[in-house]
Formats: C-alpha cells, sequence, structure tokens
C-alpha cells in the first residue's frame, strides 16, 4: 500500500487552492505519471509504414486483471505487429507486467506464453470464462483472434483452436466477455471492424500528403457472438442470435443490462454506421434498439465515428447512460438514461460538445476519480491524419487526454489545470483502461500509445472522499459476476454500479467496484446486489474505506 | 451600335433625296452631299460636321436634321441625335425615316413608352413598315410583353437577318413563353452564319438566364477566338458549365483562366466555391488569395476567402478578410461571416458586437439571425438559449419559408420536453422541404415521444431512404478530410 500521507508545499497549495466547482482540494496533481518508475518501458508496434495500412493507426489495447490472483492488478498490453513494408529488428512483443506491489512491476509475458501473436493484435478483453478463479486472455486481432487459458501457475495456453474462437478472417477490434444466455458461464461478443487485407494497401492523399484512407474506404463486417459450451468449447452463434445481418465498422462495445430486465444487453459504438444497442430477448436472440432507442445517430440523424464506448450511471438516476467517443467536430456523445427508452442526448448540455470538438478520441471510461460519490469521465485522444495540422489549426495530430469532473447532474468540467502534467501533453492515445492497481480505493489509469509506451498514472487526489469497494464472487452466476447490479445506500444517497465488461477500446478493466462515498460519509453502509442469477442479496453494517469480497449465495 | 445598319440606309435615303434637289445646288445641299460622302468612307466626324453646317445654313430642312440625327446616332450620341430627330418629325410628322430612327434611338435609350407611340403610328400609317415591325418587337422585348414581342420579331425573319440581335430578342422572347425549342433555334441562327461575337455572347447570357446551360455554353464556346474580353467569356463558359452540371470541365475552365490571367473576380470566387465545395480546401484558398491580390478591392472576393478561411478553421485569417470585405462592401451576408468567424474564433463580445449590429443594419436578414441564434446553442447555457429561441422565432417572422429555424427551434422543443410544440415546427418545415431527411428524423423521435409509435416507423423510413439517397458508395477519402 502506498503512503498516502502527502508532503503539501504551500507555496503550492496556495496557488492552486480550492478548486470552487469540485470540493477537492488539489494540493499536488490529480494523477501522477508513474510508468517510468513503476519500471515499464514496452512499447506497442502498429507497422507504421508508407501503405499507410488503415490498421497501423488502430491500436492497441490494455487488460488490468489480477492474472496471478496474489492481491494486486497487472496490467496486459497488445501490440501491433509488423506490415509488409515495416518489418521489426526484433519481433512485436506483447507486455504482461506483474504488479510486485511495491509500485513496480515486472514483464512476464515471455514466462506466461502470452508474448507473441500469430496475428497482428488489437485489443484485449479479459475475464475467467471457465470459472477456475483466474482471468484468461481474448486477444483480437487480423486476420485472427486467440484465447489464452490462465492456467492459474504463471503461464498460459493458447487454446483458440480447441475452443473455437479463432475469429478466422476478420479484423476484430473490442471484444467482450458475458454471459448472454444465463447459463453461468461467460460468452464471448467480438465486434469487428472491416474487410481489410494486409496485401493490397488504399492509397488516400490529403491536400498531396499521402495519409490513411477515411474508414468509409472500409466495407464494415459483422459482430461475432461465441456461445460458451462449458466444456473448453464455444459455438458460433452469431447467426441464430440474429448478429449476423449486422454490418457495420464496430469498434467499441459494452456488455449492461440496459433495460432493467436483469439481462445484459451490448451498446456496440461504430465507426460512421449507426450504433447498435443491442436488446437480450432471453431467448438466445438480441434486437437492434439504437434508432428507436435514439443511441444510434447524432441529432441530424448522421452515424458519428464512434470508437470507444462507456456506461454508467451519472445523473445518480440509476440508470446507466452511455459515453461514445467519435472524430473530431462530431464531439463525443452523451446518451443520458432517462429512465425510459428514448434516451436523451446531452452532449452539447453537459459540456461534453464544447470540451471534446478537436479532438478524436479512443478509450474513455467512467470513475469517480475523487470519490465524491459521482462519475467523473476520462477520454484519450489523438488524431490518426498525421498531416492534419496542415489544414486545421484547431487540431492536432498528437491530442491531450481530458480528465472531466462530473457535477452529479452529469454535466462536466475540465481538470486539465490541476489533473497533471500529462493531461496537458499530446499524444497518439488509443486504448484505455482503469483500476486500483495499488489497492487505495482511488482508481488509476493506464493508456496505450500508438508506437509508443503505455502511460501508468497513479492518482493522487489529496482529499478524496471515502469510499468502499467490492470484489464479487459468482457461483451460480459468473465467476467475475460480469453484469451483476450492485446499489449502495449511504443514507442520503443510493448509488448504482455496475460490474461491466468491455467499455472504453480495446481493453479490459478492474472488475472491483470502487464506490465514492464523499467527505460525510457514515462509517458504516448497506448493499444491495443484483447478482446475473437473479439472486438479489443485501448486506448491511459493512466498512467504509476498504474493499469487501462478497460470494454469491448458492 | 446595334443598329448602324439602320442609319446607314437612312443617310442614303435622305442622300439620294437630296440629290434630287442638287440641280439647284444649295449651300447647304452641297454640305449635305460632302457629308455623304465622309460617311460613305466611315469618316463620321467630317460628316456629322458637314450636317451641322447644313442645318445651320438651313435650319427647316427635315432631310438635313434626320441625317444629323443619324450620323450622331452612329457615333453613338443617342440624345443628341434625338434632339434633331424630335426636330425632324415636328417639321415632317409624315416622313418615316425620321421617325423610326427617333424611336430605334428612344428604344436603346429605354424611352420605350415613346418608342411605342412612334412605331404605333408608323405601323398604323404603314402595317408593313418591317423596320418598324421589327423595332416594335424589340420594344416589347425590352417591355416584357414577350408574346407580342415573338410574333412581331418572327413576321420578320429577313430583318432579322440583317439584325442578328433580333435573334437574340426573340429567343429571349421564346424562352419567356415556355418555346424553348423555338428559342434555342432562335439561337442557332447566330452560330450559322456566324453573328458579331458580342450578339453572340448576348445568345449565351440570354440561354444562361433561361438556365439553358448546355445551349448557353455552346454559343459562348463559338466565340472563345474572337470575343474581346476574355475573362468575362472563360467566367460565363465555366459558370454554364458548372450549372450544366460539368463541374470538373468548369473547375479546369476557371484553372486555366487564372493561369492565362483571363479570371475575372466572379470566376475566382466560383472556383473557389467549387474547390471548397468537393473538398479542397487548402487549394480553393490559394485561389482565394490570388483572387484577393488581383482584385484587392473586390468584397465577393475577399468574403469568399474569408468563408474559406471559416471552413478551414483559419478563424483569425477569416475574420481579417471579412473586415476587409466590410469595408468595401457592407452586406448582410459580410457581417454574418464576419460575426460567425469572430465567434469561432474566440472573440465572443466582438461577435456579439457584429450580430447585433448587422441586426440593427440589415433588420430583415432573417439568415443572420437564425445564425446567430443557432451559435448560441452551442455551450447550452440557459441564458444564451433563452436567447437563442428569441433569435430563431425572429428569423421564422422575417422568413417564413425558412426551414433551419423551424428544424432548431424543433430540437430545442424536444429537449425541453415539449414534442407537440417541436411537431407543429416540423411539420411546417417538412411542408416546404419534404426532402430533408434531418426533418424526417427529428420529427420519428416526436411522434416517439408522443406514443405515435407507427408514425415514428413511417418517419424513420422515409428518413432511412432519403438518407440513402444522400450517402455516397465507399470512399477513397483520406482520414479527417471529409470531416465538416
Amino acid at each position: 500500500m502506498r503512503n498516502r500521507a502527502y508532503s503539501v508545499c504551500a507555496a503550492a497549495a496556495a496557488l492552486v487552492g480550492l478548486s470552487p466547482h469540485t470540493g477537492v482540494k488539489a494540493t499536488e496533481n490529480l494523477f501522477t505519471d508513474v510508468t517510468a518508475s513503476a519500471g515499464i518501458h514496452w512499447k506497442h508496434t502498429s507497422g507504421e509504414s508508407k501503405d499507410c495500412f488503415l490498421i497501423e493507426a488502430m491500436g492497441g489495447g490494455v487488460a488490468l486483471a489480477d492474472f496471478d490472483q496474489d492481491g494486486w492488478l497487472d496490467i496486459f498490453l497488445v501490440t501491433g505487429g509488423e506490415t509488409p513494408h515495416a518489418k521489426s529488428s526484433t519481433p512485436p512483443r506483447n507486455a504482461l507486467y506483474r504488479n510486485l506491489g511495491n509500485g513496480k512491476f515486472e514483464d512476464v509475458a515471455a514466462k506466461a506464453g502470452v508474448e507473441r501473436l500469430p496475428f497482428y493484435g488489437m485489443g484485449v478483453a479479459a475475464a475467467d470464462y471457465d470459472n477456475d478463479g483466474f482471468p484468461d486472455l481474448y486477444i483480437t486481432g487480423y486476420p485472427s483472434s486467440a484465447l489464452y487459458h490462465n492456467n492459474g501457475d504463471g503461464t498460459f495456453t493458447n487454446v483458440t483452436e480447441k475452443a473455437g474462437v479463432s475469429n478466422a478472417g476478420k479484423w476484430g477490434a473490442s471484444a467482450v466477455w458475458f454471459d448472454y444466455d444465463g447459463d453461468g458461464r461467460l460468452d464471448l461478443f467480438v465486434a469487428n471492424y472491416a474487410k481489410f487485407s494486409l496485401d493490397g494497401p488504399q492509397h488516400c492523399s490529403y491536400e498531396g500528403q499521402p495519409t490513411y484512407c477515411a474508414q468509409t474506404a472500409y466495407e464494415g463486417d459483422a459482430p461475432r457472438l461465441y456461445h460458451n459450451n462449458g466444456d473448453g468449447t464455444f459455438t458460433d452463434a452469431t447467426t441464430q442470435a440474429g448478429l449476423s445481418k449486422l454490418i457495420g465498422r464496430a469498434l467499441g462495445v459494452i456488455a449492461i443490462d440496459v433495460d432493467g430486465d436483469g439481462w445484459p444487453d451490448l451498446f456496440v459504438a461504430r465507426d460512421a454506421s449507426p450504433n447498435l444497442l443491442l436488446i437480450n430477448k432471453h431467448n438466445g436472440t438480441f434486437e437492434d434498439a439504437a434508432l428507436s432507442a435514439e443511441v444510434a445517430l447524432n441529432m441530424d440523424g448522421n452515424a458519428r465515428a464512434g470508437m470507444g464506448v462507456d456506461a454508467g450511471d451519472v445523473t445518480g438516476n440509476g440508470w446507466p447512460s452511455f459515453v461514445i467517443t467519435n472524430f473530431n467536430d462530431e464531439h463525443h456523445a452523451l446518451f443520458v438514461h432517462p429512465g425510459h427508452f428514448p434516451f436523451e442526448e446531452r452532449t452539447v448540455q453537459s459540456g461534453l460538445a464544447s470540451l471534446t470538438r478537436s479532438f478524436v478520441g479512443w478509450g474513455a471510461h467512467f470513475l469517480d476519480y475523487d470519490n465524491d460519490g459521482n462519475l467523473d469521465l476520462v477520454i484519450v485522444n489523438g488524431h490518426i491524419n498525421q498531416v492534419i495540422e496542415h489544414t486545421r489549426r484547431d487540431v492536432s495530430y498528437r491530442e491531450p487526454p481530458l480528465l472531466l469532473h462530473n457535477d452529479g447532474r452529469g454535466n462536466f468540467q475540465n481538470m486539465a489545470p490541476l489533473a497533471g502534467p500529462v493531461f496537458q501533453e499530446k499524444f497518439r492515445a488509443r486504448g484505455l483502461a482503469v483500476g486500483d492497481l495499488d489497492n487505495d480505493g482511488r482508481t488509476d489509469i493506464v493508456f496505450t500509445r500508438l508506437n509508443d509506451s503505455p502511460v501508468l498514472l497513479r492518482n493522487t487526489v489529496a482529499e478524496a472522499g471515502a469510499w468502499i469497494g467490492f470484489q464479487l464472487e459468482g457461483t451460480r452466476s459468473n465467476r467475475d459476476a460480469i453484469g451483476a447490479k450492485v446499489a449502495v445506500s449511504t443514507g442520503e444517497q443510493k448509488l448504482v454500479r455496475w460490474i461491466t465488461a468491455g467499455g472504453s477500446y480495446l481493453s479490459s478493466h478492474d472488475k472491483r467496484l470502487i464506490f465514492g462515498l464523499g467527505q460525510n460519509a457514515p462509517e458504516q453502509v448497506r448493499a444491495e446486489i443484483h447478482w446475473p442469477s437473479g439472486q438479489v442479496q443485501t448486506v448491511s453494517g459493512l466498512a467504509i474505506r476498504r474493499y469487501h469480497k462478497i460470494v454469491e449465495p448458492r | 451600335m446595334r443598329l448602324a445598319a439602320l442609319f446607314v440606309l437612312t443617310l442614303a435615303l435622305t442622300a439620294s433625296g437630296a440629290r434630287l434637289l442638287a440641280q439647284g445646288a444649295s449651300p447647304a445641299q452641297q454640305h449635305a452631299d460632302q457629308a455623304l460622302q465622309f460617311a460613305q468612307q466611315g469618316d463620321l466626324k467630317s460628316a456629322e460636321s458637314e450636317l451641322r453646317k447644313a442645318v445651320e445654313l438651313s435650319p427647316g430642312d427635315s432631310n438635313f436634321l434626320t441625317s444629323l440625327g443619324g450620323i450622331l446616332g452612329m457615333e453613338g450620341d443617342l440624345r443628341q441625335a434625338n434632339t434633331y430627330l424630335a426636330k425632324a418629325v415636328k417639321l415632317n410628322p409624315q416622313d418615316p425615316a425620321s421617325r423610326r430612327n427617333l424611336a430605334a434611338n428612344q428604344w436603346q435609350l429605354g424611352q420605350l413608352k415613346e418608342a411605342h407611340q412612334n412605331l404605333d403610328l408608323l405601323l398604323r400609317a404603314n402595317p408593313r413598315d418591317k423596320i418598324a415591325t421589327f423595332l416594335l418587337g424589340m420594344v416589347s422585348e425590352k417591355e416584357k410583353a414577350y408574346a407580342r414581342s415573338a410574333k412581331l420579331l418572327e413576321s420578320v425573319p429577313d430583318v432579322l437577318a440583317q439584325q442578328p440581335d433580333g435573334w437574340a430578342a426573340l429567343a429571349n422572347s421564346y424562352y419567356h413563353t415556355g418555346r424553348t425549342e423555338n428559342a434555342r433555334a432562335a439561337l442557332q441562327r447566330l452560330l450559322s452564319p456566324p453573328a458579331n461575337p458580342r450578339t453572340v455572347f448576348l445568345g449565351g447570357s440570354i440561354a444562361m438566364d433561361a438556365l439553358d446551360y448546355s445551349n448557353a455554353e455552346t454559343l459562348f464556346r463559338s466565340v472563345r477566338s474572337s470575343y474581346p474580353d476574355r475573362a468575362a467569356l472563360e467566367s460565363e463558359i465555366a459558370l454554364a458549365e458548372y450549372r450544366s452540371g460539368h463541374v470538373a470541365e468548369s473547375e479546369r475552365t476557371l484553372l486555366e483562366a487564372v493561369k492565362a490571367n483571363h479570371a475575372t473576380s466572379s470566376g475566382y470566387v466560383l472556383l473557389c466555391r467549387m474547390l471548397s465545395a468537393e473538398g479542397s480546401d487548402l487549394r480553393a484558398l490559394r485561389i482565394a488569395a490570388q483572387a484577393a491580390q488581383a482584385f484587392p478591392d473586390s468584397s465577393d472576393v475577399l468574403s469568399t476567402k474569408g468563408s474559406v478561411e471559416l471552413k478551414l478553421r483559419y478563424f483569425k485569417d477569416a475574420v481579417a478578410s471579412y473586415q476587409k470585405a466590410a469595408v468595401l462592401k457592407d452586406s448582410a451576408g459580410v457581417k454574418r461571416g464576419l460575426a460567425t468567424a469572430q465567434w469561432n474564433a474566440g472573440l465572443r463580445e466582438q461577435a456579439t458586437s457584429t450580430f447585433e449590429q448587422a441586426m440593427r443594419q440589415f433588420p430583415r436578414d432573417a439568415q443572420t439571425c437564425q445564425v446567430y441564434g443557432t451559435l448560441l446553442l452551442e455551450d447550452g447555457s440557459p441564458e444564451n438559449k433563452a436567447r437563442a429561441v428569441n433569435l430563431l422565432k425572429h428569423a421564422l417572422d422575417l422568413d417564413q419559408s425558412a426551414t433551419e429555424p423551424r428544424y432548431q427551434l424543433a430540437n430545442l422543443e424536444l429537449t425541453d420536453g415539449n414534442p407537440q410544440q417541436a411537431l407543429a415546427y416540423l411539420e411546417s418545415a417538412i411542408k416546404l422541404d419534404p426532402n430533408d431527411s434531418r426533418l424526417h428524423f427529428a420529427l420519428s423521435r416526436v411522434y416517439r415521444r408522443l406514443g405515435r409509435d407507427s408514425d415514428a416507423g413511417k418517419e424513420t423510413e422515409i428518413y432511412q431512404k432519403l438518407k440513402a439517397a444522400e450517402q455516397p458508395g465507399a470512399r477513397n477519402d483520406a482520414a479527417g478530410g471529409t470531416h465538416p
């Protein structure tokens, strides 16, 4: 555990003062870049070349999970790969950084057997698909994807062929583990991006300079749904589930119960294709309700360039709202769930429109960074057109990440002046995952950079609110409890959070839940857990400022 | 001079009349004879001088007055010519030549009522007076009495053969009476045998006005090597090409004109707009900058440059361009562009001031209110929203045919949970523009909130059909190149 007693420089405190909008006393940066001190030096390989294959500009993902179950969250990073005219001197490799618990990390990817990929890597979804207590890895890419089973001894085995989840011939982007049929086993949904080939580059130029073609030059593809048979194999259920006709350029996906019926639904962010809101019909099929729920398009009826997506209760009404990252000028969108369909787009009213107009967004996640009880938002950005600055003075190729504070009503304020130097710098950021890497009850952030090392941001909010954390373990439900809904009552407030899977872009988050309880929290709280199996469990007298492991009653 | 031949004819008649009297050989007649010789040699100044002497010696001789009027007309001094012709008519009301020439000049001076009266008198006296018939046809065309003009002009084909401007006027009358094929045939007469390049250019312009762009293009192209004002011609060719859908050709024509230094300011403006519309904004900006150098005093050029800069989001440059344009020629469009550029450049106070000024200066300009109102909605603040609503409503009051304020107001009502009010705006907007996919999309949202799911579904279908028609196929645009 890190030392939380910070020595405050009086002059700095006086200068920064009290942030009037957040109530957070910002004596130091809200987040501190600890990448180098943590020993993280791995770099992503995109295979960037003169051919400008679009895939070079799109990766890669990051997963936070405790792979060795030692109580500390580890970090898995997906590399891209080589392209025909961009060969690496050393083979591109993934990284699995084992958290040593002292602020340091050790790359054990080679030892674990997850270092090399037989394809161009994109994203990662980590979850315990066989309920053996150890998180496994599904790594997406082109022209196939792979499932690595966690052996529980620090190694993984590639079980793709046996499992039948290779997603062959597809360009897989984000993937999500979720139990869509309620059988207690995690199934797998893969968002496929576009028809693509490394044999024939598409040539595009912008004002005479070669650059990546727009997404519309690539035909979209259908997603894939694999049903978990429970014996280590999966069945392709795409057609049976009614998903095979949903052609489009899918990138981001999150699984969450949107309509409150206790069954997990899917929100799929798509690039210049209408977003999908796949409502679980309880019979193994899904129905796309995005158009009638008014989350498919913008208010003018245009599909935006959806990349990342996340869901969370940003207004405190107990329903999940969605954020979708888009292209510059399109604004990253906020769809607020009013408790019924259709959703209300509050992109402008929330402040997101003006805050994100210049950015091309990728990973995004709702997190309560200051534990005040409201879900804030972190978004990473970065353009794909290397020469965009030749024509646009308000848009840059490298772009800063955004840390946005929520006032509790879904209105966001940019915290860049207080958030730390990283939020003033510009990157080609892509994947983003959040989790409590130092188990201090404050959410940390990892994001990836194209062709570069990731950035590890330690949450250093000086006077964060009280908190309570949960690690749920399903018994009748899937062991990760993906799909569980937890409501914490503090007397005045009822906070609702979900254990989602997916969310952000190409990435996978800490599956523990942290509830920020603010400055005036009672010493004990009550939690109501809606397990994916349908069981509702109430637990009272839970002490704050610690994690609670709760096992689903059998 | 369009009607030079008429005057030569008149002078010849006058002179031959005078020759009959030459046996007496008065000094005045001698000057008139001398004038005839000068006129035949093309020395109009000397002819005028000789005739002035004749008139001075014999002021009551209507022939000398008619001849002097004719020569002055040939020299282009129609007003002075008419002074002498009017005197001649007064002295000899029965002389058709002087009245005919007087009417011709009056027509050219735009004195249509007077010309019409004189021509009526001539035709009453002699219904077979072909010149008078021709002239009345030309006058009628100017009076927009197109049916009568066509009837008169088509009755004198032999005069039209001598006066090709008549074919152009006849074509114009045909276009206006819906006889497009006849109009095209009339304009065809300008090409074979080839008429004066200026007349052909006139014919092209008439075809352009009638939206008959391909015919206009043919006429303009036929005088490419002979029309003296090359810049104007190339500009018209490009415009005709553009409007007939030959955008690439139009662009090429203008680029060549720019290269050869033959571009007009309107040509530059058209080229910039075309390049910008196709997404070649940097090229558009380069051309606009070139145009601004060539035509530093053209407000249109500078405001076009501003609009390209605005699109490129070079907001500060756009502010500078619009400011210069506003100094040269203030208009609602220029003010609106300036205010929009200021707004986006972060100069909110200046932008607000410019918008307010524009609304005071051009109180009937609906677009300014609409643009201002829409911009105010950007930040989502309640104060700005209230003002925006007022502006959008005012824009609608000013222009009941506008759909944009209706669309914006409908979206606001929808956001505020007032679907019934949104419905009213959208229903009226769709009546005005049934093919705007956004309106149907918004209407489907309204119906959904009103519980009219079946209607919502229908509107969604219409939206999808319209949207599908708008969507281009797979395009090899660069990433970021086509986004707004």
